[in-house]
Parts: structure tokens; C-alpha cells; sequence
């Protein structure tokens, strides 16, 4: 990492990933190996958010797959990410959708003003590349209208240590911090944020209830079988609380 | 123009469907789900599929793709895809968005799935509110059958009992001419069976249990332990809903 530039690996991560890496995540999430996780998480957040049009402040956009995806349903977004090269990229794909309730900014979301005009903020894989999270959570806070509601869907205990995360600082030199609810709550609360909750990732659930063991079933009796077991493991995984991968929710 | 009851072409509302709507209703029917209402629902429940279908590869085809914006979902995540439609109009919108997204492993055919020859080549066939317009619905899941290969899956998200009564489906008979049936769970078992599948599994719509856990209302409690409380209601609501399927918010999924 360079010291007079800590940002400097998520300044240049999308200039280095290049055109196919750029692709590749304006596909998402179809082009990605995580597409039932994330398409997952996307219906929860899609069934989270009210019906009426909400104003979105989306932190660490990215190429800005899903802030595209939200303004196709009528919310209006604002995407922020540090990478010129992802801005732009999300750009382009804005103006040829010819999306009007949608906008983009080169910007630190450590260090922008919202000033308290947004009814939802939004970190969808994003906030644990942040250099100073703390930072990241009162900006959330103060783009805030009174009442309005964090989203942060990341990665938990374990993630800063995963093969794939060690080879990502090695090669960008971007943070990979371990991002835990509990983690994301104390920040919120010195923030400002006055309640929270955390919900299970729903694509654990899914992927039991719609097990790939189902098509091994020998006949009709073993497959009703295979659905008892598999269900059950949902109602196992509730009692187990695992706190390795849930949604964190705070209110302003 | 004639409607379809009157017609001596049974099938002329479904075919004509997609030049009667024009080219506001096509690329509305492009955008989905984002663009739609039931945006939740659809987005929802195709996770599910998503789920069931495993990682790529697999061919896969849709019976009833309408514009196919399922059908290039499945191809941009890598699955080998052929959307098939009665409605030249949809197909080629089809064919258009196929082009413009440069996507080589998708195919759209202008056929009726009610005869449409796959050959048996097919992982899973996949119908998506589409086979409650079928004319002959034995005749589409038999050809749904003959387009699999041996342990192949067909997948049907059908509107149950009720559905041809809605004023919705009764608006849609008069202005197009369509056909708008009620397609219970039992009934496309019953029929399943009979064209030959050898078992069969009755599943939630994950539309169903995320809509109970995932709720804008949270942000009405007053303190973090009464969301948390609101939370574990809207669990054990989930729960109800797994165990104790309602027939009109489940899908059904087959096996040759």
C-alpha cells in the first residue's frame, strides 16, 4: 500500500482491472459466480425498500450494476464511488438507458456532504473497503433524512483473511476488512444512528429450500424425504443465528 | 378483429398478442423485471430457479418467453438458452435484445410449444406464467417432456385456482383474445404424470416467505428490541409458510 496515498488501490482498482474487468461487472449479477447470492439480496432489498419512490444515496457504486437496477424501479439514485474508471463506465451504460432519475459522482465516501436529503443509504459490498469505516458511517448518517434507513450488505468475520481477499490486496492494494454487524451497530451508534436490526442473508434459506441434492433423488418417497431434511436444516440455521453473514439495518 | 373464442385460429390471441401492445408495451415486457410492478414477485422467484438450476453449463429452454427477458437473464449467467413464443412480434424483440447484448448462447424460435421439438437434449425446461395461456396444456408439458434429457427438470410458476376469474384475466380475454386459465399445482402433476415424469415436488414461491421477512415496516418500531421482536414474528410467519404450502403461492417442479 502506498503511504501518501492509502486510497490509492481503490482510486485505481477499476483503471487496472481494465475493459474486461469493467464488463464483467456490468454484467453483474448475472456474470458472476455469486448470482444466486446476489440476486438473493437483491430481492431482499427490492422487498425491504417501500413502494414509493425513494431517494437513494448508493456508497461505493462501483460500475453501478445494482444503482441501474434500482432506478429501472423508479427509486432516484445517486451513486458515488473513488474510481474514475467505474464512474465513467456507469455513466455510459446511464445514457444509453436514458435513465433520468439517476446520477453519478466521482467522490470519497468518506468524505461527502449529503446533508441529510436521502430517504435510504445504501453499502452493498462496499463498505468494508473503506480506509476509515467510522468515517464512512457518519457521512451515512448526515445524508440521512430524520428517519430514513442504512442498508449494509457485507461481508462478515473471516472475509478480511479468504484467499480471494488476500490475493485482492496483494494485487490492488484495496482494504479488506472484516465487516460483522456488531462491527457496523458500534459505528452506527456513535454515528448517530438510534436503532438497528440484523437479518439473515436470504440466500442461505434459498439454497436449502431449493437444495441441487433434490435432483439425486432415487424416487418420489426419497425426494419427499430430501425436502424434510432440507427444511429442516432452515429451521437449524435460524436457531444457529449465524452472525458470519446478515444484513445490517439502522435507523436515523 | 375477432377474438380469440370467435376465431377459427384458437391460438390468434396469443400470436397476435405482442403486435397488439406495440412497441410501449414490448419494451416495457424488455425491462422486466426491474421496469414492472410486480418487480418483487418476479425477481423473487426467479432466484429460485437460479437455485434449482445449478451452476452453468445447461440448456435450458423457456416454453412461453413472451420478449425472453428471463431467457437472457439465463443466458448472460452462462446457461445454453432457447426462448420459444407463439408471438413473431415477441420474438423478434427478442432477437433484437439478444443482438444489442451480444449474447451467443441464446436462441429465440417462433414455434408453438404445444409442438415444439426439443429433441430430448434439454436440462430443464422452464415455464413462466406461460403455460396457463396453453390452449392444450397435456399437449405442452408432453412436448416439455420429449424436449428433456433422462433426469431433466421441468419448473412451472403458474397462477393457481381463481386466476381466469380475475378482472385482470378477464380484461386480458376481452381486449386480446388470449387464453387465461386457472393451472393448479395438482393439475400440471396430474398431467406430468401422465406424459411420463417420474417424480414431482411442490415448493414455496421465495416471493411468498422473503415478502413475510423482508418489510419496509421495520422502520415503524420504536426501539432496536422491537424490531428485533417484529423480526422474529415475521420468521415464524416465514416458517408457516414452508410447512404448510397455500397452493396459490407455490410452484411446482418435475423430473423425467
Amino acid at each position: 500500500m502506498n503511504p501518501s496515498d492509502p486510497k490509492q488501490g481503490e482510486r485505481e482498482y477499476y483503471a487496472r482491472k481494465g475493459p474486461a474487468g469493467i464488463a464483467h461487472a456490468l454484467g453483474k449479477p448475472f456474470s458472476d459466480d455469486r448470482c444466486k447470492f446476489n440476486l438473493s439480496n437483491l430481492a431482499a432489498l427490492f422487498h425491504l425498500l417501500p413502494d414509493s419512490p425513494q431517494r437513494v444515496l448508493h456508497l461505493g457504486c462501483g460500475v453501478g450494476w445494482l444503482s441501474h437496477i434500482l432506478a429501472q424501479q423508479h427509486h432516484e439514485i445517486l451513486g458515488i464511488d473513488i474510481a474514475p474508471e467505474a464512474i465513467a463506465a456507469a455513466t455510459r451504460r446511464r445514457d444509453e438507458a436514458h435513465l433520468a432519475n439517476l446520477n453519478y459522482q466521482v467522490g470519497d465516501y468518506e468524505g461527502f456532504d449529503g446533508t441529510a436529503s436521502f430517504d435510504v443509504v445504501l453499502f452493498f459490498d462496499a463498505l468494508h473497503h473503506a480506509e476509515d469505516p467510522a468515517q464512512a458511517m457518519s457521512c451515512a448518517y448526515r445524508a440521512l433524512k430524520p428517519n430514513g434507513v442504512l442498508f449494509a450488505f457485507e461481508p462478515g468475520a473471516g472475509h478480511h483473511d479468504a484467499p480471494t481477499s488476500r490475493q485482492a490486496i496483494k494485487e490492488f492494494g484495496v482494504h479488506e476488512r472484516d465487516m460483522p454487524v456488531s462491527l457496523i451497530f458500534a459505528l452506527g451508534k456513535d454515528a448517530g444512528f438510534r436503532r438497528h436490526l440484523a437479518l439473515p442473508h436470504p440466500a442461505d434459506t434459498l439454497a436449502e429450500l431449493y437444495h441441487p441434492a433434490y435432483h439425486t433423488a432415487t424416487d418420489q418417497a426419497d425426494l419427499d424425504l430430501k425436502k424434510i431434511d432440507h427444511t429442516g436444516q432452515i429451521t437449524r440455521q435460524v436457531a444457529r443465528q449465524d452472525a458470519q453473514s446478515e444484513i445490517a439495518l439502522l435507523w436515523k | 378483429m375477432s377474438t380469440g373464442s370467435e376465431s377459427p385460429d384458437p391460438k390468434q390471441g396469443e400470436r397476435e398478442y405482442y403486435a397488439r401492445i406495440g412497441n410501449t408495451g414490448i419494451n416495457h415486457a424488455l425491462g422486466k423485471p426491474f421496469t414492472d410492478d410486480k418487480c418483487n414477485l418476479n425477481l423473487s422467484n426467479v432466484t429460485a430457479i437460479f437455485h434449482l438450476l445449478g451452476d452453468p453449463p445447461g440448456r435450458v429452454a423457456e416454453f412461453g418467453c413472451g420478449v425472453g427477458w428471463l431467457s437472457i437473464m439465463l443466458a448472460r449467467r452462462g446457461y445454453d438458452t432457447v426462448g420459444v413464443d407463439i408471438a413473431p412480434d415477441a420474438i423478434h424483440a427478442g432477437l433484437q435484445q439478444r443482438d444489442a447484448l451480444g449474447l451467443t448462447h441464446l436462441d429465440f424460435q417462433l414455434a408453438d410449444y404445444e409442438a415444439f421439438d426439443g429433441k430430448g437434449t434439454f436440462d430443464a425446461i422452464i415455464f413462466f406464467e406461460a403455460l396457463h395461456h396453453a390452449e392444450d396444456e397435456a399437449a405442452a408439458i408432453a412436448c416439455a417432456y420429449r424436449a428433456l434429457q433422462p433426469g431433466g427438470i421441468m419448473i412451472a410458476f403458474e397462477p393457481g385456482a381463481g386466476h381466469s376469474g380475475t378482472d385482470e384475466a378477464q380484461e386480458a380475454i376481452a381486449q386480446f383474445g388470449v387464453h387465461e386459465k386457472d393451472m393448479p399445482i395438482a393439475k400440471i402433476i396430474e398431467l406430468g404424470t401422465a406424459a411420463g415424469f417420474t417424480k414431482h415436488l411442490q415448493l414455496p414461491q421465495p416471493w411468498d416467505v422473503l415478502r413475510t421477512v423482508y418489510r419496509p415496516s421495520y422502520g415503524s418500531a420504536k426501539s432496536s428490541s422491537e424490531a428485533t421482536r417484529k423480526f422474529i414474528l415475521s420468521v415464524f410467519r416465514a416458517f408457516r409458510r414452508i410447512f404448510f404450502l397455500r397452493q396459490d403461492q407455490s410452484f411446482v417442479v418435475l423430473w423425467k
